[in-house]
């Protein structure tokens, strides 16, 4: 018996000792910093009304997010879109969203979500959420995890309602939902 | 050994250290294949590759099947709701490789690879990730756990050894219970099941919100596995003519859930209760009546913080209570009374999860187990009492990477275990994972070690009761063996079964609806835990053994070929196939006859106006040791599930356990498994 053990450690040994090489294309990442990319592409593919007339910042309110997420939302702030500097703002219970053009709802959220909603409408807010069945409950973007891969749901009713264009290139990732008619594709 | 041990130990920390590559949050810094590093901005990743990324799965939850290092079954929500099951053991006798003997409506073995034999304590059943064995002889009674149907989530079965490092003894694999969140739940369910042989299940579910990060839910219910005194033997009716007893229980239960959220720490509570009265009348020639009451407590606590180091703590902390009293009468009097036994277990399991390292989940912990089993039996010719305890310190490690360009995943991961009464013992485990055709072809290689010890009822006291009567009471682990004089012999009696099993199984996801797993095991079993005589008391003129549960020199080789096939047709149609092949010898040649060699399922469901689910199941004969004369035939059943939804609100499920009445026995003696037919009333308000 102790021979066998002794055996399987030294084939961990040796196994581990065969180094591995990383490549672009076969990395995960942390659920956070990954939820945070696809908000990055959310917000290149979508396009705001009245966007340049009131602002050089593009911000990114966020409630009921975790640390990981605000830590991971970091970088975000070196970066552009449209020309716009991207900026996170942490939204807490009586502060103003009116100068939010994006609102990420982290998952301590989810028995508010029908509380906010109604907060940021007819704002030309972005509603994005990592909360199960946001996009159903009148949210726009559902971000959610299948195999452990990142996948979209978009309320295309509640985008368009809010004036707010998202590109073909989003959709064609994303599953698509119409209140009226239900899921369809 | 020590030296052995440490330095085995010191090898794979070593080289799992080793292993870690130097990485950044999001830009990592790459090989470009000619050997220059380069920086990948994963700011500039296109939206098609980042929807092909995978979310890093730092804890041991919720993998993919294809990256999973055990050989996996999983039972969803769904398929619970819509199946013919009523009781758990009925849901897991589809399971492929795994044995399910229903005794009796309250008493049922289910092991994996055929460990199902009186061995249950093999096999490790956790609620929420707390262990809810039973403490004195470690196995498991599924009708008294305090969780109805309605409460589970899914339920995942792990054959064999695997790479589970939730434990070193679980030899036979893991049935993990997963309960519904708060949030998914009805406010208020109802649910009224009825059918053949006074069977009955009820339940009153509910759940609420407390606060913005509070959620509560509860259930109450009541069981009765078949009304008293149906099918009552003759011979019942003589002995004991007002006690209406064939093989009967009524259960009554209350459990809870309590889920907290708040940034990055989660909290979840599972508990709950049973008192259980049941009774028993074995077969026809069988003048005893078994008659106890159990109560049964589950309490578990899980919490779970995200560090802003993208690492991960848990925190396990559960508590496990059975107390059960038996009476037996026989004869128009008592033959016994009182045999009171109680058993408490304490669990608790420290994990740190390193996730900040790219391509590796590395998992630390620490394991902490207090056991702890009395009895009583005073109304006999010697009172026997015991009360003893056990209590573990384990640590354990675990690192699941890459290599090889992502065409191989391996999970490596050791325990070091020391038990009080037992030697320490260090379990290393390899799995890999290998991705002939990413996404569709998966080989599973995996070696890994294990061991059991003895539960506390292992042995058999022989004593007299209400003389002339005499038998043998389950009884305490022996300390010791000795021979009639007392003295201890030397080397004989305590330690552990050890077991080195390998694993080689085959995943085909040929489409997205189809999976076909096949799988062969290989487990070589030495230090049998078997039954020796550590003294014998005079009866008249002949000796009675007392039997200790001790090792013995015997060794055993399970071996087994798995087969499994589920697919989803259309969007209305899915069915599943599985077949296990399974045999064993003995160190002595003797072939191993205590489980069925061959077992066959197959399943369809259909969804259309109603939802039909159909299924049948083929078991041959096994043979039990204790009864060698009397072999528990071949046999089959089919059972069918018809149900709807109306109006999101009402559900209605008319369902048969046994559809054509084949009646057969599971095991040798005891209940005779008869048809059950059930209408089933669910209604959320």
């Amino acid at each position: 018996m102790y021979r066998t053990r002794l055996f399987f450690s030294c084939t961990i040994l040796l196994i581990s000792s065969m180094s591995n090489v990383l490549h672009a294309d076969q990395l995960t990442l942390d659920e956070q910093n990954l939820k945070v990319l696809f908000l990055l592409n959310i917000v290149r593919f979508s396009e705001w009304p009245v966007l340049e007339q009131v602002t050089t910042n593009l911000n990114i309110c966020h409630r009921d997010t975790s640390t990981s997420f605000k830590r991971a939302l970091k970088p975000l702030e070196q970066k552009t879109v449209h020309g716009f500097n991207l900026r996170g703002i942490t939204i807490d219970q009586n502060d103003d969203i009116n100068d939010c053009h994006v609102l990420y709802i982290g998952s301590s959220g989810k028995l508010k979500v029908a509380e906010y909603l109604p907060q940021v409408s007819d704002n030309n807010i972005l509603t994005v959420s990592e909360i199960g069945g946001f996009a159903s409950r009148g949210g726009m973007v559902e971000l959610y995890k299948e195999k452990q891969q990142i996948k979209l749901i978009i309320n295309m009713d509640a985008v368009r309602k809010e004036n707010i264009k998202l590109s073909s290139k989003l959709l064609k990732f994303s599953t698509v939902l119409r209140e009226e008619e239900g899921i369809v594709k | 050994m020590s030296k052995r041990f440490a330095f085995c130990l010191l090898l794979l920390i070593s080289c799992l250290t080793l292993q870690m590559p130097v990485c950044a949050e999001i830009i990592l810094n790459e090989s470009d294949g000619k050997g220059e590093k380069r920086a990948i901005d994963y700011f500039d990743l296109p939206l098609s590759d980042l929807m092909k990324m995978q979310v890093k799965s730092p804890s041991r939850r919720h993998q993919d099947l294809s990256h999973s290092p055990s050989a996996i079954s999983v039972i969803t929500r769904d398929e619970i709701l819509k199946s013919p099951a009523h009781t758990i053991p009925e849901l897991l006798q589809y399971v492929v490789g795994l044995d399910t003997f229903i005794k009796t409506y309250t008493d049922m073995d289910v092991a994996a690879r055929g460990r199902a034999h009186d061995d249950t304590s093999r096999m490790l059943v956790m609620i929420d990730d707390q262990v809810v064995n039973v403490v004195p002889f470690g196995g498991m009674q599924w009708p008294t756990l305090p969780l109805t149907l309605d409460d589970i989530d899914r339920i995942e079965i792990l054959r064999g050894v695997g790479i589970g490092v939730y434990t070193a003894t679980s030899l036979a694999g893991i049935i993990q219970i997963y309960t519904i969140p708060v949030e998914k739940r009805d406010s208020l369910k109802m649910s009224l099941s009825y059918g053949e042989g006074g069977t009955s299940h009820n339940s009153l579910q509910f759940a609420k919100p407390l606060s913005e990060n509070w959620g509560f839910a509860g259930t109450l219910h009541y069981v009765q596995t078949e009304r008293k005194g149906d099918k009552e033997t003759s011979e019942a009716t003589a002995v004991a003519p007002n006690w209406k007893i064939k093989d009967w229980a009524s259960i009554k239960g209350v459990n809870f859930r309590a889920d907290y959220q708040s940034g990055d720490f989660d909290y979840h509570a599972y508990g709950g209760m049973t008192t259980d009265q049941e009774g028993y009348n074995a077969s026809p020639g069988d003048h005893a009546i078994d008659r106890s009451e159990k109560e049964t407590l589950v309490f578990s606590n899980w919490l779970h913080q995200d560090l802003a180091n993208s690492d991960v703590i848990n925190l396990r902390l559960g508590y496990r209570e059975l107390w059960q009293r038996n009476e037996r009468f026989d004869n128009n009097q008592y033959v016994f009374k009182y045999k009171v036994e109680k058993g408490d277990g304490l669990d608790i399991d420290l994990q740190y999860n390193i996730s900040r390292f790219n391509q590796h989940s590395l998992m630390l912990g620490l394991n902490y187990v207090y056991l702890k089993a009395s009895r009583e039996i005073n109304n006999i010719s010697e009172p026997y009492v015991y009360d003893e305890s056990d209590i573990l310190h384990a640590l354990y490690i675990q690192d699941q990477f890459f290599i090889l360009d992502n065409k191989i995943q391996l999970t490596l991961g050791g325990r070091y275990d020391k038990w009080d009464n037992l030697d320490r013992e260090f379990t290393p485990r390899l799995v890999a994972n290998i991705f002939l055709i990413p996404g569709e072809l998966t080989l599973r290689v995996a070696s890994t070690t294990s061991f059991a010890q003895q539960t506390f009822d292992g042995g058999y006291y022989f004593a007299e009761f209400g003389p002339p009567n005499t038998g043998w009471f389950k009884g305490s682990t022996i300390t010791a063996t000795t021979n009639n004089s007392g003295e201890v012999i030397e080397g004989a009696g305590r330690g552990s079964e050890k077991m080195i099993a390998h694993e080689l199984g085959l995943r085909w996801q040929p489409t997205p609806d189809t999976m076909v797993t096949t799988e062969y095991y290989y487990n070589k079993v030495s230090d049998v835990l078997g039954l020796v005589v550590y003294d014998t008391v005079p009866v008249g003129d002949i000796e009675i053994p007392n039997l200790g549960a001790a090792t013995t020199d015997q060794e055993h080789i399970y071996q087994g070929v798995e087969l499994e096939i589920q697919t989803k047709v259309s969007d209305n149609v899915s069915g599943f196939f599985n077949y296990t092949y399974q045999w064993g010898d003995d160190s002595s040649g003797n072939t191993l006859e205590f489980f069925p060699e061959n077992k066959a399922s197959a399943g369809v469901r259909y969804f259309n106006y109603f939802d039909f689910d159909i299924r049948a199941r083929y078991v041959s004969e096994v043979t039990y040791s204790e009864v060698p004369s009397v072999p528990a035939d071949s046999y089959s059943s089919v059972d069918i599930a018809i149900s709807k939804l109306f109006a999101n609100q009402l559900f209605a499920k008319l369902s048969a356990i046994n559809l054509m009445d084949n009646q057969h026995y599971e095991y040798p003696i005891y209940t005779q498994i008869t048809r059950k037919a059930m209408l089933t009333i669910k209604y959320s308000f």
